[in-house]
């Protein structure tokens, strides 16, 4: 994980603007992550969203430097087993996490998040007939010969936009693996 | 192992063969089960995917900040962050040395008698497209950047240097202890004793940025009539200074990070250590940017080709590049930004225009 030492900073002196804007980066890899538990996506949002008010109003008792990532990470992943388990009834009751929790022991959860909202995003990032022919094969399980016929196009040209398509998330995939292998020594 | 046949697999749609090929890749090595993990836990389910392209960030923060309980007694000016709208930039058509001719009464510091002394001014107006050097009298040597004005009189004052600039401009300012250097921006006075800097005051830019290289400079706040405001800041170098003129100044991260204190409008704040060599690239002619969204860059590039560049198609915006530009034509840096993105463009006299790409067309 980068260095995240200045949002620590910016908590630290009750700076909101450059909060929302920490919110705004991390939100959507942090809801991804916390589905992983939930399997639920508005009950992840939920949960994100409480940790970052309680993170908010309790920032004055945030001791020495710490990686407010991997605070929130160890907080997601508490609060949404919590929820998940029904040992919250109807509002969302933030418990701080235990220091040892801290430790990142589910990194692969982390990693598997942060790839997903990198594929997401490039998807979104599709120009629209492309995005179109991908979520239908990808999500649809429609073969190019349906995807053709349904989007009117040749054969062809649904082939060569999921060559494509496919050759882009493969780029991404390897880029990010990439940094992991050089971080963590694969 | 190609991602496509990895997909179909997962997804339980490979014939006999193919079912083959992957299952034989599997269990050549390690590593390929490790990536065939990797692949199958990041795409995810069609719930996933639908949800997150659902995700109102915006509609989610509001909800937040509604139930956020502020500590009382912080009182801070509110910056709202808006979407970056991107000014109409208008390409001077004007040449690059005009004499403005304007009569000012000075009032010389040093005298307990006002003397008032008729000064003249020369303006020099570099156009988007260029740039400009030029050496003082006194061995100050100033770069001037596209779309930029500076005025200077045609001899300095005895007390002070004073120039006065809109738009951007590197200083190398001969030392002279006795007649401190000041450059004039609309908001913000630098005073300088002999160094190295980079000023970045654009009129149309909410912002206005000092990076330091070498030396020391200091810097005050002035008001709307141009009164000077009594806090002095002292600039190190590799710092920069940063002035928010107004509230909707967009924040890129990289500033973001720069600067430790709290983000407030009118107020001069100063940065983290910076790399200043970014700051003063352009002067080699260099465009530097470091993981910058296009709709970022595209100012940058509109004022260092005198182009003007506009953007159908709001996703494009986000999409982020590192690189280096450094003499190549406008042509050659829209075909550089494509290899990483697909898009479509139009060159219309002086406009370009960046589109989505409707059909992939293969030409390699």
């Amino acid at each position: 994980m980068a260095n995240d030492s200045f949002i620590w900073d910016k908590l630290k002196i009750g700076d909101k603007q450059s909060f929302e804007l920490i919110f705004k980066i991390y939100y959507p890899q942090l809801c991804l992550f916390a589905n992983r538990y939930t399997r639920d996506f508005d009950m992840a949002r939920e949960v994100v969203q409480e940790i970052f008010i309680y993170l908010w109003e309790n920032r004055d008792n945030l001791q020495e430097k710490k990686s407010v990532k991997s605070y929130l990470y160890a907080a997601i992943r508490h609060n949404s087993v919590r929820r998940v388990n029904g040992q919250i009834k109807k509002r969302l009751e933030i418990e701080d996490i235990p220091e040892e929790n801290i430790k990142a022991d589910f990194l692969d959860e982390i990693e598997y998040a942060e790839l997903q909202e990198i594929i997401y995003t490039t998807i979104e990032s599709f120009p629209p007939q492309c995005k179109k022919i991908f979520s239908l094969s990808r999500f649809e399980s429609a073969t190019y010969a349906q995807i053709a016929l349904k989007l009117n196009l040749s054969q062809k040209t649904v082939e060569a936009q999921m060559t494509k398509a496919l050759k882009i998330i493969q780029k991404k995939f390897d880029e990010y693996l990439l940094v992991l292998s050089v971080l963590f020594f694969i | 192992m190609e991602l496509e046949f990895l997909i179909k697999y997962i997804d339980g749609f490979t014939n006999p063969e193919e079912t083959r090929l992957v299952e034989d890749w599997l269990k050549s090595a390690p590593k390929n089960a490790y990536y065939f993990e990797k692949i199958k836990q990041s795409l995810g389910s069609v719930k996933d995917y639908q949800a997150f392209s659902r995700l109102d960030v915006n509609k989610d923060w509001a909800s937040v900040e509604k139930r956020m309980k502020d500590i009382s007694g912080k009182n801070r000016t509110r910056l709202v962050l808006h979407p970056y709208f991107k000014p109409l930039l208008r390409i001077a058509s004007v040449l690059i040395l005009a004499v403005a001719i304007s009569s000012v009464y000075l009032f010389l510091k040093e005298t307990s008698k006002p003397v008032a002394q008729k000064v003249e001014y020369n303006e020099i107006i570099v156009p988007v497209g260029q740039k400009s050097e030029i050496s003082l009298a006194d061995g100050t040597k100033i770069w001037i950047n596209a779309g930029s004005k500076l005025k200077l009189p045609t001899q300095f004052g005895v007390g002070s240097r004073d120039v006065w600039l809109e738009g951007e401009a590197f200083f190398n300012v001969a030392k002279n202890a006795g007649k401190p250097f000041f450059v004039h921006t609309s908001n913000v006075n630098i005073k300088v004793l002999g160094t190295s800097f980079n000023v970045r005051a654009y009129p149309d830019e909410k912002l206005i940025e000092t990076t330091l290289i070498e030396g020391l400079v200091s810097l005050q706040k002035i008001s709307k009539e141009g009164v000077p405001e009594d806090e002095i800041y002292t600039l190190e170098p590799n710092h920069k200074a940063v002035y928010f003129k107004c509230k909707d100044a967009y924040i890129t991260e990289t500033l973001l990070k720069e600067i430790k204190k709290p983000l407030t409008v009118r107020k001069i704040l100063i940065s983290e250590p910076v790399n200043a060599e970014i700051a003063s690239s352009w002067k080699e002619g260099k465009l530097i940017f470091e993981n910058e969204k296009l709709v970022d860059i595209l100012p940058r590039l509109e004022r260092y080709y005198g182009v003007n560049i506009e953007v159908e198609g709001e996703t494009l915006n986000e999409v982020r590049y590192t690189g280096t530009i450094k003499k190549i034509s406008i042509e050659q840096t829209i075909k550089a930004l494509q290899i990483t993105t697909p898009f479509d463009y139009e060159i219309k006299e002086n406009s370009i225009i960046i589109k989505s790409k409707k059909n992939f067309a293969y030409g390699n």
